[in-house]
């Protein structure tokens, strides 16, 4: 389990973590989310062990992380912004990898040149941004970590590499049972993948719990006619004569609700993840804790 | 675990070597043009080339100065670029381990090409030294310059640690290493200067500028030296050779030995600041927050004495360049403000609080110089607590560790004191009719204390510079000669006795001669009236020349094996008298004479 409690981490004068907990559920794949700002990378940098906090702690399966080696060598780490030495080769990546990573899979990092088709021999600085993004995901899958940390991994890949990496880290979830956290913007992507979320704002976790808890706990119903009295509506927007509410409880109840009161027409939908993600930061007038209690 | 730490220090120890190899290229490159110079310069002289190759330990400390800057900023310098910093420091190795790998890595940067330089020199010294150990040259070498390495490495390391980019690292590393020539230098020029006679040398403060100081010394000092070797040969007989036998002697080992162990300190002290430094700072001036404002004050400061030196050094006055101080500062403060926040917009009011008060600081460090509270300018010595004292006239210095000498020499202290002719200048101008002067009391508890002051050379303190600055061993202890009987000895040894380097005559060259001239000579002495400095001697010879033609002295020189030689002036009456009876004044003159006719 990766863990975040009570982590605090000021640049200055800024507060980029604010008392944050979090916690990444063994072999779960986690979304982190948030506007930008919000202190996501600066968490990861935390769970990666670069960043020292504060105050809190960060730790892997019970154990710190910064300056621990033996917790760092099972994180595969993606960051937003991908680094290699500057005339490095893949094939010289491959060589520091696998000295610095005792898990590093030689047959893997062969087999994955036939997915990402990147050059042995030519210099990775001189690829275009999403090849090198492919070569941070070559190198990272074949070191055969236990926890992936991503950060806005996708970002730079076509739509045919995308499929293909996300691919890629949810067959290794599958097979192995690797825990990933995923921090992006593209919370469409993420709602397909994830099962865990966590929304960030202010350096702060706003809301942190499963997919499924989230989505079942309030929805959307779009109406034409008269609400009955005993919905527990939380916002409620009109465009001519269709309603739009945002209803706090399941599915079940709420159509059970919406059937007895016989209006002239109802559909009930769950929310997708950034609509909690709008809701949840405040965009529709009214609290987070409004929405999921 | 142990083996994976060891194998990841590998890792990164090889990726070092990798990524910066050029580097050690072209400093091996450098050393071996060097050689090759060296070898070409000397020909065959094996003597010549095992003086040259020890001499360029001294050389070798200025390029350590500047490799030890670019190794260090070469393999700590993902440090500073946020993204190679977080890449790096994310893999599985602990701070302690890069730190290790990189500076054995920087280490070997030193190690490996000066390694190559000592098998090269081993070739030219088999094909060129006569010296039957010769082979050790090298190794003295490759031993006295990673000894330096070690030092600036060190500091190099440090300053890596501090600084949160290559400017702040190049900044600090420049500071460091010339803090204490610019704190003498703030110390000689401003506050110096406020106190009368006052003097700082600057012997401790290059001894405390590594960079500076090893261009001063001699490491090592090659003699010659023939050694009989006696064996017995094939056929059983006593056989006795000479062999030529290189020693190094008078070698300053100590002082590298102890910048070494420094320079360990200070990798220490950076692993140090390492382990606490917030990788987030990367880009940033300093990594430390708090050296912010102990690096404005310092760079203030520095440019400060630089406005001011600068000023004086051109414009040749002291009192006046004053005001510049606070321009100097108030530039300075700004300036390292915009260094250390990247930006123009640095005119705030906090900044101007903190300008102020340093300004307020340094106006009052000066307002109680000249106040004095220790009384360091009115100070005099007591007698008994005075081991030796030196005075210097014209750049001749007489040492006395006599009661009575020392009295005479505190005398001399309290009338520069009560006389108080300006201070010294810059430009070396000095009111007319003074005499410079410079006593040095050598405390009995360990202390050296300078003083320097302008005299009447009327008064009775010209009185006392003619009287020791007349004496045997300050007109000829350049030449060896201290007491009465050496000068006699001298004079009658010479080989000839020449005026004006050109003038003698064979009336000059009898013993008779020697024997009245050496009588003068010393009786001059007697009287006070042969010391060397221009200043304690007004009246011109042969009054009848045209002024610009009529000399303040006359060179008498003894030529021979022993050199030796005086100016004689116009006050010296006895050695004149000997001189004009012997005919030498009358060639002289009609020289002159001739001179003056064109």
């Amino acid at each position: 389990m990766l863990e975040m409690k009570n982590v605090t981490k000021r640049f200055g004068t800024v507060a980029a973590l604010d008392d944050l907990t979090m916690t990444v559920p063994q072999g779960g794949v986690y979304g982190l989310v948030g506007p930008n700002g919000a202190g996501k990378s600066t968490a990861i940098r935390h769970l990666t062990g670069i960043y020292r906090p504060d105050a809190g702690t960060v730790s892997l399966n019970g154990q710190p992380i910064w300056e621990n080696p033996k917790m760092k060598q099972i994180i595969g780490y993606i960051p937003d912004d991908v680094f290699y030495f500057p005339s490095a080769t893949m094939e010289d990546m491959r060589r520091f990898y696998r000295g610095m990573y005792p898990s590093f899979d030689d047959a893997l990092f062969d087999r994955l040149y036939d997915a990402f088709r990147l050059p042995r021999k030519g210099q990775i600085r001189r690829l275009s941004k999403g090849m090198q993004k492919q070569a941070a995901f070559h190198l990272t899958l074949a070191i055969r970590p236990q926890v992936m940390i991503l950060d806005e991994p996708v970002d730079g890949l076509d739509p045919v590499m995308r499929r293909q990496v996300m691919s890629l880290v949810l067959s290794d979830v599958a097979e192995h049972g690797t825990t990933v956290l995923i921090s992006s913007h593209n919370l469409r992507e993420l709602e397909d993948v994830c099962d865990h979320v966590g929304i960030m704002d202010h350096g702060k976790m706003l809301l942190e719990r499963s997919l499924a808890d989230m989505q079942g706990s309030t929805v959307k119903v779009q109406l034409v006619g008269q609400a009955p009295a005993e919905l527990e509506i939380l916002h409620e927007t009109a465009s001519g004569r269709l309603k739009t509410l945002i209803v706090r409880g399941d599915v079940q109840t709420v159509t059970g609700q919406l059937q007895a009161a016989k209006p002239d027409y109802f559909d009930v939908l769950p929310l997708s993840l950034e609509e909690i993600f709008i809701y949840e930061l405040g965009g529709a007038d009214y609290e987070v804790k409004n929405i999921v209690l | 675990m142990k083996s994976r730490t060891l194998s990841c220090r590998k890792t990164a120890f090889i990726q070092d070597l990798r990524r910066f190899w050029p580097i050690g290229a072209g400093y091996l490159l450098v050393w071996i043009l060097l050689q090759i110079s060296i070898a070409d310069d000397v020909g065959n002289d094996g003597y010549w080339y095992a003086q040259n190759l020890i001499g360029s330990i001294t050389v070798g400390g200025i390029f350590n100065l500047g490799y030890a800057l670019v190794v260090a900023q070469a393999v700590f310098g993902d440090l500073y670029q946020t993204r190679m910093c977080n890449g790096t420091h994310s893999l599985p190795l602990r701070r302690e381990d890069w730190f290790l790998a990189h500076c054995a890595a920087g280490l070997l940067y030193s190690l490996l090409p000066t390694a190559c330089i000592v098998l090269l020199s081993e070739v030219l010294v088999g094909k060129l030294c006569v010296f039957q150990n010769g082979w050790q040259l090298p190794l003295y070498w490759w031993v006295g310059l990673n000894l330096q390495y070690l030092f600036f490495f060190g500091l190099a390391v440090l300053c890596t640690m501090a600084a949160g980019s290559r400017v702040g690292m190049l900044a600090l590393y420049g500071i460091v290493n010339t803090v204490s020539l610019l704190l003498y230098l703030l110390v000689d020029r401003v506050y110096v200067p406020l106190l009368y006679g006052m003097v700082v040398t600057s012997t401790t403060f290059e001894l405390l500028c590594p960079a500076f100081h090893i261009l001063s010394i001699a490491f090592l000092h090659p003699t010659q030296i023939e050694t009989g070797a006696v064996y017995l040969n094939e056929n059983g007989a006593l056989v006795q050779e000479t062999i030529n036998v290189f020693t190094v002697e008078g070698a300053d080992w100590g002082y590298i030995g102890v910048l070494a162990l420094i320079g360990l300190v200070l990798t220490g002290a950076a692993l140090w600041l390492y382990r606490r430094r917030d990788l987030e700072r990367a880009g940033d001036f300093l990594a430390f927050p708090r050296l912010t404002a102990l690096f404005q004050v310092v760079f203030s400061l520095i440019c400060a004495t630089g406005c001011y030196a600068f000023y004086s050094l051109f414009l040749g006055t002291t009192k006046s360049a004053y005001p510049l101080l606070a321009l100097g500062l108030v530039v300075g403060w700004f300036a390292g403000r915009m260094l250390l926040e990247r930006t123009t917009q640095v005119f705030r009011k906090g900044n101007f609080v903190g300008l102020v008060l340093l300004i307020g600081a340094f106006a009052l460090s000066l307002g109680i110089t000249m106040a004095d509270p220790l009384n360091l300018e009115g100070w005099l010595p007591v007698a008994d607590k005075v081991r030796s004292a030196e005075l210097s006239i014209g750049g001749v210095s007489n040492k006395v560790n006599i009661t009575e000498n020392i009295d005479d020499l505190i005398c001399l202290h309290q009338i520069g004191l009560e006389e108080h002719y300006p201070a010294y200048d810059y430009t070396g101008l000095s009111e007319d009719g003074t005499v410079f002067a410079r006593i040095t009391y050598d405390m009995k508890d360990g202390r050296k204390i300078t003083r320097e002051y302008y005299v009447d050379q009327g008064g009775e303190g010209g009185k006392i510079l003619r009287r020791y600055g007349s004496r045997v061993e300050a007109v000829f202890g350049q030449y060896g000669i201290t007491t009465a009987q050496q000068l006699r000895d001298r004079i009658r040894q010479a080989n000839s006795i020449v005026l004006d380097y050109r003038i003698t005559s064979q009336a000059a060259q009898t013993d008779a001669f020697r024997q009245k001239l050496a009588d003068a000579i010393l009786a001059d002495c007697e009287n006070g009236s042969t010391a060397r400095s221009y200043d304690l001697h007004t009246q011109e010879l042969f009054q009848d020349l045209p002024e610009s033609y009529r000399p303040r002295s006359l060179y008498l020189s003894l030529e021979g094996e022993h050199y030796a030689a005086m100016d004689v002036y116009a006050d010296c009456t006895n050695t004149l008298k000997v001189l004009e009876d012997a005919g030498l004044l009358e060639t002289v003159k009609e020289y002159r004479q001739s001179l003056a006719l064109g």
